[in-house]
């Protein structure tokens, strides 16, 4: 049994060890906190230029432009190659896809070609067994993104006039006629068109009008187009663009109506593009009822403003597809990215 | 103020004198307090210096809501109940490698200085731990019911049914050695 001394000393003595041990430690934490402190700034910072090196400029994305060899020589085969790419890619089935991707820039008119090609040229090529697609004149397979729509072969039977169809829309048909009769007043885009090749000439509302509140009949007239342009567009989307292209054979303008997007890139729902084409060198089909449509619709022909139009509507690949033909010039309507109702409505309500 | 709680205070302020009189009013005391938790007089004198290290090293504060002596045996039972739970994790030591041990007779006289609580206390030691610390901090610590159930970390209703119930199996244990309680 240890007296009370011999107590308070064993107490006191290990006081005096914790002292000195605590005073080590302070020394010691006074030592390597600075140490740590730079040693874990110097791991952030290389952690940091790892991950974002300075030289990693970001660039902006670069737009798929291919263009598809121009052969006017054998204009069928010219067809061919390019359905047959096209079938490759999305075989029988138009690629409205990629027009709907090419069109964000206007005035880039070709995206993945092979996916979709114009056919255009002076002989009407239609069908071919090989690729099953159709076409819709001679192929001079060009970087439009309007194009033959590769399908399967129909019987021409199945080919019905559904102008009542067209009729039938909620929405009211476009009957207002043009003053002029389009034979003979379907403008020449080789007159008229602006040597600029490719432009965006989205207008203002000011351009337009009462009967045109997105300006487009005025930039039609402007290039040499049909002045024509829907008068029904779904609530919510607004004119985003116009681009204009010219090439060798057509003339290409693009208009694009955008829903307000929550998502930085939108989606195809959210997009209709018209695109109109204008073929100067395009000759009638020799035989208008091989057109043959993708199997889920069936081709149709309505009177639009004093037009007689050929469409119809793939839902695979949601987009309406309308041509007017008027012996060597074309005139192209693609509504795409909206379901059949919607494309038809505004189909019908260009005016 | 309290000598306990003066010399503390001292001890605080850098007089390590007033540690040595800690160690010399309450040392006795609180082993026989803490053996009456740990079972024997060498643990009791080990978590005695135990606890007045804490003291030492710690320097914990003192609030002043009890008396000192009861904070320095509620801080002693602690460590006394801290050193139990750690040695029934360890191994147990054989007996013939175990260092003799006292059984405190020295210090319970030297301490208690009266016979009769001498045979009290002895009388204690065969009732139940809390019955023996309850009884050892009331009788011979006089400690009042609030103090006591503070160094033992109960309630006051706790310590006085525990006292109640220390009582009689006090008086059936004193009643076997031929002592009457009432005597005591």
């Amino acid at each position: 049994m240890m007296s009370y001394k011999e107590m308070a000393a064993n107490v006191l003595e290990a006081r005096d060890r914790y002292e000195e041990k605590k005073k080590r430690r302070k020394t010691l934490m006074l030592r390597c906190i600075p140490a740590a402190a730079g040693l874990c700034l110097a791991v952030v910072l290389g952690a940091a230029a790892t991950k974002h090196p300075l030289t990693d400029i970001p660039q902006p994305p670069d737009i798929v432009t291919e263009t598809a060899p121009v052969t006017d020589e054998e204009p069928v085969t010219a067809v061919t190659e390019a359905v047959t790419t096209a079938s490759a890619a999305k075989p029988g089935r138009t690629t409205a896809t990629a027009v709907s991707q090419t069109v964000t820039k206007p005035e880039v008119t070709v995206t993945a070609a092979s996916d979709v090609t114009t056919v255009q040229g002076s002989e009407p090529s239609h069908t071919t067994a090989a690729a099953n697609s159709i076409v819709t004149e001679a192929a001079v397979p060009q970087t439009l993104p309007i194009a033959t729509v590769p399908g399967k072969q129909e019987q021409t039977a199945a080919v019905t006039a559904r102008t009542e169809k067209v009729s039938q829309s909620t929405q009211a048909p476009a009957t207002v006629t043009m003053p002029v009769s389009p034979v003979e007043n379907m403008p020449s885009p080789v007159e008229t068109a602006p040597a600029d090749p490719t432009e965006n000439v989205t207008p203002t509302l000011k351009e337009g009008g009462p009967d045109d509140p997105y300006g487009i009949k005025a930039v039609c007239r402007k290039y040499g187009f049909i002045d024509i342009a829907p008068a029904n567009i779904p609530e919510g989307f607004e004119l985003n663009d116009i681009g204009y292209e010219e090439q060798e054979d057509v003339n290409v303008l693009f208009i694009n109506f955008n829903r307000k997007r929550s998502r930085p890139y939108g989606g195809i729902g959210e997009t209709i593009y018209l695109i109109y084409s204008f073929n100067k060198k395009a000759e009638p089909p020799d035989n208008w009822d091989t057109i043959i449509p993708p199997p889920d619709v069936e081709n149709m022909t309505s009177t639009v403003n004093g037009y007689e139009f050929r469409h119809y509507y793939s839902s695979l690949d949601k987009q309406l597809y309308a041509i007017y033909t008027d012996n060597n010039q074309r005139f192209t309507i693609m509504v795409c990215g909206s379901d059949r109702q919607t494309a038809e409505s505004i189909f019908t309500s260009i005016a | 103020m309290e000598n306990g709680e003066s010399s503390y205070r001292r001890f605080l302020a850098g007089d390590d004198e007033g540690m040595v009189e800690l160690i010399r009013n309450y040392k006795d005391g609180l082993i026989l307090y803490l053996c009456s938790i740990t079972g024997d007089i060498d643990s009791a004198e080990e978590c005695v210096q135990d606890t007045f290290i804490r003291l030492a090293v710690k320097k914990p504060h003192f609030a002043g809501r009890s008396s000192f002596r009861t904070w320095l045996y509620a801080i002693g039972r602690n460590m006394a109940v801290d050193r139990l739970r750690s040695l029934k994790r360890r191994r147990q030591t054989s007996l013939e490698d175990a260092a003799e041990i006292s059984d405190g007779t020295d210090l319970e006289r030297s301490y208690l200085m009266s016979e009769r609580k001498v045979t009290l206390h002895r009388a204690m030691r065969n009732l139940k731990k809390e019955y023996q610390q309850v009884l050892w901090l009331t009788y011979f610590e006089e400690f009042t019911a609030a103090e006591a159930a503070s160094a033992m970390g109960k309630t006051r209703k706790q310590t006085e049914n525990l006292l109640y119930n220390a009582r009689k199996a006090l008086r059936t244990e004193l009643e076997k050695e031929g002592f009457s309680y009432d005597e005591l």
